[in-house]
């Protein structure tokens, strides 16, 4: 019987650690099912107009060697399959340090000048988003000739993953937000901070809407011990965001009429602020925010008069520390 | 032929159909994507002009980032500005400036100076055209543009299924139309071909009057003008029959008397003598025989001896014929088996009928095997009576059958000339029965016996003339 416990136990934990894996996206670097992390190098098809990527494992367990593996990969072609190396043949890596606080800097020879710009960015961005994988490699610097590398006349510095995007679409870094929800008490709005990585097809206010429309999570929830304290959502949970735009500082949420089927127990001032407040505290080039429902700005809500545009409010509660 | 004219006016009007909905769908797809990508090649082209005056993005004027701003929100897109290296100076989203952004659709925009591509998933389209530098500096300027096309693209479906069924509905209109076309065009050839198959049954008094459109009267014309030379002909013929009968029947029977007279004169005559008398006698009573049947014929042919139609028990001319060969047939040592299936009766003339019936069971006996049989049938149905005669003679080749009804054709002739016959009995029976309204068929079969089925209408056939 305990055995059979055990069983249930491992599987459910495992299958939770799945679905982690599967869906959530708070950090980039997340570990495979057997504790590994999956590496990639970058490649470029033969006239450098594509950037893919190629999964990789390490054949070594030093890190310094490791970083050889993965620089040996960037500089070598496999034109068979259409892969060509992210640093081409003339430029050469002739030396390499990784200083303690994890910054790799690579030596280039002089032709690195001679890359054209955009052959120079994707050099930059192939580079930077392989090396940078590894857990001891926090950012790479580049020198050529010796001397730091410059652009514009200035110097590029350490790159990290999160300045360089192979899509429109692909999320870049992990950000932190606040969501304002309603209080359990249903008697003001509480702060909640969340660390995300949505994509970029959207703007990120939408995103942000979005994690409102669905509410807390239960860690949310249960990280607040007092009950009149914990979040709620109050926005009902059909509500879909038909357009957002962000104009001159105000931005402009058009939603769909489940919007206007609230719980009547809730004052549409904590609903409305609630949208208004947290969209006013994560962007500092919003200042106010207009509602509207089916095309049509709100003048009521719920029979209750409402302002045609929303600043933030003092309505959050504080929290007890 | 009308089944071909079907298939070629439906072939063709469909293979229209589904071409001109093919281009009409690819227009629609090219118009679909050209429209929002010319606004924007138009508007990037201005774009470069506003960069090079204003600075953007370095200087304070933000009238180039407003127009972005209102440039994405008009589309419901993404608007990015990236420099020649790549890095973003502008974002409406506002999440990629300062990024270095390597995505294919730019990388392909650098190479080729314009990338245009369409998402079906997400129904979105991606402009990206390396701006023109009109300042002359060699740093690019890359204007990308994501844009939301839901409604152009369920506007394009929309119109897709209309183009679609539109073109379903033609298809369908055609095929009708293709069948009532080819009925109505082939109508008048399968008029020509109806009086055509009657004239080639002797009617030659027959003319085709189809004038549905003027190809089709030339052909009835030309038809005419063949059939009025081919009547003329063949009254000739019959003209030239019927006169030659008649001058030798006076003779003829100017020989007979003789010939009768010097067998009767009670004298005895040398055996010789009588017998070349008797052969005499007997040949001129052949001829005779031959120049009365030729007579008839020649009658029916002008149609001087119109049909005298009377209500007559068909019954009771059965009778008759059979009495009247019942000599014949106790001298060929034929049973004659007579059956008739309920009293008939039908407009017919009598004389007429019974020679024509007469002919065929006479022909029966003769043809046939010595203690042979022959069954004579009738029956009728409500328009028609059905006279059969069937022997147990040598039967036909299948080859001398369509010409027994020929005149003078003999299928033996040795045996003809011994049973004495004239060779138009037949030819005689068919004219009687078609005269009539009626038709004659035969089935036969070698060493076991032929089949004559005569069907004559019960009532005086109403003739039209073969008019359309």
């Amino acid at each position: 019987m305990r055995r059979f416990a055990k069983t249930v136990l491992v599987l459910a934990v495992s299958a939770f650690v799945l679905v982690l894996a599967g869906c959530t996206r708070t950090a980039p670097k997340t570990p495979g099912t057997d504790g590994v992390y999956p590496v990639y190098y970058c490649v470029v098809n033969k006239n450098a107009t594509a950037m893919t990527r190629v999964e990789y494992t390490y054949q070594s367990a030093s890190k310094e060697a490791r970083i050889a593996e993965l620089l040996q990969k960037l500089t070598e072609d496999n034109s068979d399959a259409g892969q060509y190396a992210v640093v081409p043949g003339s430029i050469r890596i002739e030396d390499w340090t990784l200083s303690e606080e994890g910054e790799l800097n690579l030596s280039f020879n002089g032709e690195y000048y001679a890359l054209s710009s955009v052959r120079e960015a994707v050099l930059r961005a192939g580079v930077v988003l392989t090396l940078t994988q590894l857990e001891n490699v926090r950012s790479v610097s580049f020198t050529v000739n010796g001397e730091p590398l410059v652009q514009h006349d200035q110097p590029v510095g350490p790159m990290v993953a999160a300045m360089f995007a192979n899509h429109i679409g692909e999320p870049t870094e992990v950000k932190n937000v606040t969501l304002c929800f309603l209080s359990g008490a249903k008697n003001g709005l509480v702060a909640v901070d969340r660390l995300v990585f949505p994509d970029d097809y959207k703007p990120m206010e939408e995103y942000l809407l979005e994690f409102l429309i669905a509410g807390p999570t239960e860690k949310e929830i249960s990280a607040e011990k007092q009950t009149e304290l914990q979040p709620l959502s109050g926005i009902p949970s059909g509500t879909k965001i038909l357009h957002l735009v962000t104009k001159k500082s105000t931005c402009y949420v058009d939603l769909s009429k489940e919007f206007m089927d609230s719980d009547k127990s809730i004052a549409p001032v904590y609903i409305l602020h609630s949208i208004a407040d947290t969209l006013i505290r994560n962007f500092d080039y919003i200042d106010g925010v207009v509602i509207s429902v089916e095309g049509k700005v709100l003048s009521t809500y719920r029979d209750t008069e409402v302002p045609s545009i929303f600043r933030t409010a003092d309505l959050l509660q504080p929290k007890n520390q | 032929m009308s089944f071909i004219l079907f298939l070629g006016i439906a072939f063709c009007g469909i293979v229209s159909c589904v071409l001109l909905s093919y281009i009409l769908i690819s227009y629609n797809d090219r118009h679909l994507f050209d429209v929002t990508r010319k606004q924007l090649s138009d508007y990037s082209e201005g774009l470069s002009y506003d960069i090079a005056r204003t600075g953007f993005p370095s200087g304070s004027d933000t009238t180039v980032a407003e127009q972005l701003y209102l440039l994405a929100e008009n589309y419901h897109g993404r608007v990015l500005i990236l420099d020649g290296s790549l890095q973003v100076c502008f974002d409406s989203y506002r999440t990629k400036n300062g990024k270095t952004v390597v995505a294919p659709e730019i990388l392909e925009a650098v190479a080729e100076k314009t990338h245009f591509s369409y998402d079906e998933e997400s129904k979105s389209a991606t402009y990206v055209r390396v701006l023109p530098s009109v300042t002359g500096s060699k740093e690019n300027t890359i204007f990308f543009m994501r844009y939301d096309m839901s409604s152009e693209w369920s506007r394009y479906q929309t119109s897709r299924r209309y183009i679609m069924m539109i073109a379903l509905c033609l298809s369908i209109i055609i095929f009708t139309l293709a069948i009532v076309l080819a009925v109505v065009f082939t109508r008048p050839l399968r008029r020509i071909n109806r009086a055509l198959t009657e004239i080639g049954n002797g009617k030659f008094d027959e003319r085709v009057e189809v004038r549905s459109n003027r190809q089709v009267a030339d052909i009835s014309d030309s038809v005419n003008q063949i059939l009025e030379r081919t009547h003329e002909m063949v009254e000739n013929r019959q003209n030239f029959v019927s006169d030659v009968s008649h001058e030798l029947k006076t003779p003829m029977t100017s020989m007979k008397i003789l010939a009768d007279a010097l067998l009767n004169s009670g004298e005895e005559l040398p055996p010789m003598v009588h017998e070349f008398l008797t052969d005499i006698n007997s040949e001129i009573d052949r001829e005779n025989h031959i120049i009365s049947d030729l007579l008839a014929l020649a009658r029916m042919d002008r149609k001087t001896d119109t049909i005298q139609y009377a209500r007559t028990h068909i019954n009771e001319i059965l009778d008759v014929i059979l009495n009247r060969v019942a000599p014949l047939a106790e001298s060929k040592e034929v049973e004659v088996v007579c059956e008739s299936y309920r009293d008939i009766y039908a407009d017919v003339d009598e004389p007429k009928m019974i020679t024509a019936i007469t002919n065929i069971v006479e022909n029966a006996i003769l043809y046939n095997r010595p203690n042979g049989s022959v069954y004579v049938t009738l029956n009728a149905n409500m328009t028609y009576f059905f006279v059969t005669v069937r022997d147990t003679g040598n039967g036909i080749a299948e080859s001398e059958i369509a010409h027994i009804f020929e005149r003078f054709y003999r299928v033996d002739k040795d045996r003809s000339r011994e049973t004495g016959g004239t060779g138009l009995g037949l030819a005689i029976t068919k004219d009687i029965i078609n005269a009539h309204g009626g038709q004659i068929k035969v089935y036969s079969k070698i060493n076991e016996g032929t089949t004559f089925s005569v069907r004559v209408p019960l009532a005086k056939p109403v003739r039209n003339g073969g008019k359309a």
